[in-house]
C-alpha cells in the first residue's frame, strides 16, 4: 500500500513539475536563446508534416533573474487572434506576467517568427508585416513566463497567395523584435533556427 | 479604466486630452472656452469636421452586436461612425465582410483621437474629446494587415466611400506595390492620407511605409514639451509632428468592451493630423489657400495650408527631425488666417483680443488660448505680427 502511495506521489509531482515548465513538453524539438534576463524558447509539436496539417508552434519568454523586468515592444499585432482568418490560431498562458494594459495580454501575440525554406526564401516573417505603430510594456516577475502557442494552417498559409506546400525541408526561428528592455537600447532577440520537412 | 486615470483637462465628467489641448483644436468647435473655465464641450453650430469623411484603415472599431443584430458602439464614438468593412485577403481572392469588430483594441483607440464625442452631446456628459468630434468616420479593418487588404481598403475608400482622408497607423520595412499604386490612386482622387512615421527601428532615414511614399504625409510624434518622442522615426520624408505620447483615447476589444487607455506611439500622432485636415475641410474654404480658385477646399489646398500654419519645431523650417513642424489645428482652421473670432475680417478685434492677452502663457489671469495664434504657449511679438500681417483681410 506504502509503495502505491509513494509511486502516486511520485506521478503527481512529475506531472506538477511538467504542467510547470514554461514551454509545454512537446513531442518536437526547441530550441532558447538567453539575453538575460530573459530567455526566448520557441519549439515545435513535431519535425515532419504533411502538406494538410497545422503546424504548432510554441513560444516561451522568461525572466531568468531575480528582478522584475519591463520589456517595451514598439510595436504590436494580432496575428492568430482572428476567428475569421483560417490560418492562424493562438492561444495564451503566462504566470508572473501582465501588460500596461491588462486585456492585452491575450489579445496581442507577442512574438515574432521567421519561416525560411531551405533556400533561405522567406517563406512567412512575421517582422515584415504592418504593424500597429503602438508601444506596450510586458512586465515580467522574477521566473514569470508568457506562453503563446500558435497553430498555423500550412495548406492555408501557402493558399495565401494562391500556393500549395511545397515538399522540402524548412526552417523556423523565433523572435522578439524592436524591443527595449528596462531603458535598455532597443533590440532583437532571435532564436537559433529549428528544421522540419513537409511530406 | 476610468476616467480620472486619463491624462489631460478634467472637467466634471468629460476629459480634454492633453494633444488635442496643445494642437489648440478646442478652439475651434469649443469657441465659449477661451477662459478655460467652462465645461468641455462641442458647440453646435461649431465646425468640429461635419462633412467630412475620414477611413481609418486599422483593426476596426469596438462594437457589440446585440439579439436584434443592432450594433452598439462605444459611447463615446457613436456619434461619429458611419460604418465600417473588414478586408481579408487569402488564397488570391479578397473578401470585403461587413463585420469590422476590433479585436486588437488600435483602431477604436485611433478613432477616439480623431472623434470621440463625450456620449454623442447628450446630457450628464462624460467622456472624452476627440479633435474633430463630429468627424464621420469608416472603420475598415484589414484582417491580417497583408498588403493586398491594406491596397484593397485604399480604393475602397476613395472609390466607393469618397472619403476626403485616410488615416493609417501601421508600418512596415517593406514596401508593397500594391499599396503604393493604391495611395498614389488616392491622391489622383482627392483624398489626403496620413500615416504615421513609425516606432521602430530608431534613428535618421528610418521612416516606415506607406509614410514613406510621397503620396502619403508622415506624421511623427512629439510629447508633452513638444519634444520628438525617442520612438518616433524621422527622416527627409517627414511632414509633420503631432501628440503621440501619453494619449487619451477610447479603448475596446470584442472581450473588454468600451473602455479608454492612455497609450503612446506615432499611431496616435496621425489621428492628430488627420482630424486637423479634417478640420479645415469642414470649414469655408480660405481664399488665400484655394488655388484653383473654386470656392472649394482640395487635398493640396489643405495640405498647403496646414504646412503654413505649423508650429515650427527644431532648427528653422522643415527638418528631418520634426518636419514642417507641430500640427496647428486653431491657425490652419483660421480664415482668413489671423480672425480669431470669426466674423470672417481680420480687424482691430482680432488685435485687441491679443492686446489684451500680451504677455501672457497657459495658467496666467490674461491668458487667452484664441491670441497664442502660434500655439508657443506664449502671446508674444509673433502672434501680434501675424495679425498684423494679415489685418485687413476679409471675406468679401
Amino acid at each position: 500500500m506504502a509503495t502505491v502511495v509513494i509511486i502516486a506521489l511520485l506521478c503527481t509531482g512529475a506531472y506538477a513539475y511538467w504542467v510547470s515548465l514554461p514551454l509545454p513538453r512537446t513531442a518536437g524539438p526547441r530550441v532558447s536563446i538567453t539575453s538575460t534576463p530573459l530567455q526566448l524558447s520557441i519549439g515545435l509539436d513535431k519535425t515532419e508534416y504533411a502538406a494538410t496539417d497545422n503546424l504548432t508552434v510554441y513560444f516561451s519568454l522568461r525572466n531568468i533573474s531575480n528582478k522584475t523586468v519591463t520589456l517595451t515592444e514598439h510595436v504590436r499585432y494580432g496575428l492568430g487572434l482572428e476567428p475569421l482568418d483560417p490560418v492562424f490560431r493562438a492561444t495564451t498562458s503566462a504566470e508572473g506576467a501582465s501588460t500596461s494594459e491588462p486585456n492585452m495580454i491575450n489579445t496581442l501575440f507577442h512574438f515574432h517568427f521567421r519561416w525560411v525554406d531551405s533556400n533561405g526564401t522567406v517563406i512567412y516573417d512575421t517582422t515584415s508585416l504592418f504593424l500597429y505603430s503602438a508601444l506596450y510594456d510586458i512586465v515580467l516577475a522574477p521566473d514569470g513566463y508568457l506562453n503563446q502557442t500558435l497553430h498555423i494552417s500550412i495548406p492555408g498559409l501557402f493558399g495565401i497567395d494562391g500556393q500549395s506546400p511545397r515538399i522540402e525541408a524548412y526552417q523556423i526561428s523565433g523572435m522578439l523584435y524592436g524591443v527595449t528592455i528596462s531603458g535598455s537600447n532597443e533590440l532583437t532577440i532571435e532564436t537559433p533556427s529549428i528544421g522540419f520537412t513537409i511530406q | 479604466m476610468v476616467l480620472s486615470a486619463l491624462v489631460g483637462s478634467a472637467r466634471g465628467n468629460v476629459v480634454l486630452g492633453w494633444g488635442v489641448e496643445r494642437i489648440r483644436a478646442y478652439c475651434v468647435w469649443d469657441n465659449d472656452n477661451w477662459n478655460m473655465t467652462n465645461p468641455w464641450d462641442v458647440d453646435s453650430g461649431a465646425d468640429a469636421g461635419q462633412n467630412v469623411s475620414i477611413a481609418v484603415i486599422d483593426s476596426g472599431v469596438d462594437y457589440l452586436t446585440d439579439d436584434q443584430g443592432q450594433i452598439h458602439y462605444h459611447p463615446d464614438l457613436a456619434a461619429n461612425i458611419a460604418g465600417g468593412k473588414g478586408f481579408l485577403y487569402l488564397v488570391e481572392y479578397l473578401q470585403i465582410l461587413n463585420a469590422y469588430d476590433d479585436e486588437i483594441g488600435h483602431g477604436t483607440e485611433v478613432i477616439g483621437v480623431i472623434a470621440a464625442v463625450v456620449n454623442g452631446l447628450g446630457a450628464n456628459q462624460s467622456g472624452i474629446i476627440g479633435a474633430a468630434p463630429k468627424t464621420h468616420i469608416w472603420a475598415l479593418r484589414t484582417y491580417g494587415n497583408r498588403p493586398q487588404e491594406i491596397a484593397a481598403a485604399i480604393n475602397y475608400s476613395v472609390d466607393v466611400l469618397g472619403v476626403q482622408i485616410i488615416n493609417i497607423s501601421l508600418q512596415s520595412d517593406d514596401n508593397y506595390s500594391e499599396i503604393f499604386t493604391a495611395c498614389n490612386h488616392a491622391l489622383a482622387r482627392g483624398a489626403l492620407i496620413f500615416a504615421c512615421s513609425g516606432n521602430f527601428p530608431p534613428g535618421n532615414g528610418t521612416i516606415t511605409y506607406p509614410a514613406l511614399y510621397n503620396s502619403v504625409i508622415a506624421v511623427g510624434a512629439t510629447c508633452e514639451n513638444d519634444s520628438r518622442a525617442s520612438f518616433s522615426n524621422y527622416g527627409p520624408k517627414l511632414c509633420f509632428m503631432a501628440p503621440g505620447f501619453e494619449i487619451n483615447t477610447t479603448y475596446g476589444t470584442t472581450n473588454h468592451h468600451f473602455s479608454y487607455i492612455v497609450d503612446n506611439g506615432t499611431s496616435f500622432a496621425a489621428p492628430h493630423a488627420s482630424a486637423t485636415a479634417a478640420l479645415i475641410w469642414s470649414s469655408k474654404v480660405d481664399p488665400n489657400f484655394d488655388f484653383n480658385h473654386d470656392g472649394m477646399w482640395e487635398n493640396d489646398e489643405v495640405w498647403a495650408k496646414m504646412i503654413t500654419t505649423t508650429l515650427d519645431l527644431g532648427p528653422p523650417g522643415k527638418d528631418n527631425e520634426t518636419g514642417w513642424g507641430l500640427v496647428n489645428a486653431w491657425l490652419s482652421y483660421q480664415r482668413p488666417i489671423g480672425d480669431i473670432n470669426n466674423n470672417n475680417v481680420v480687424d482691430g478685434t482680432d488685435l485687441s483680443i491679443v492686446a489684451s492677452a500680451f504677455g501672457s502663457w497657459p495658467g496666467s489671469p490674461r491668458w487667452d488660448p484664441r491670441a497664442d495664434v502660434d500655439i508657443d504657449e506664449v502671446v508674444d511679438g509673433t502672434d501680434m505680427a501675424i495679425i498684423a500681417r494679415h489685418f485687413g483681410e476679409g471675406d468679401p
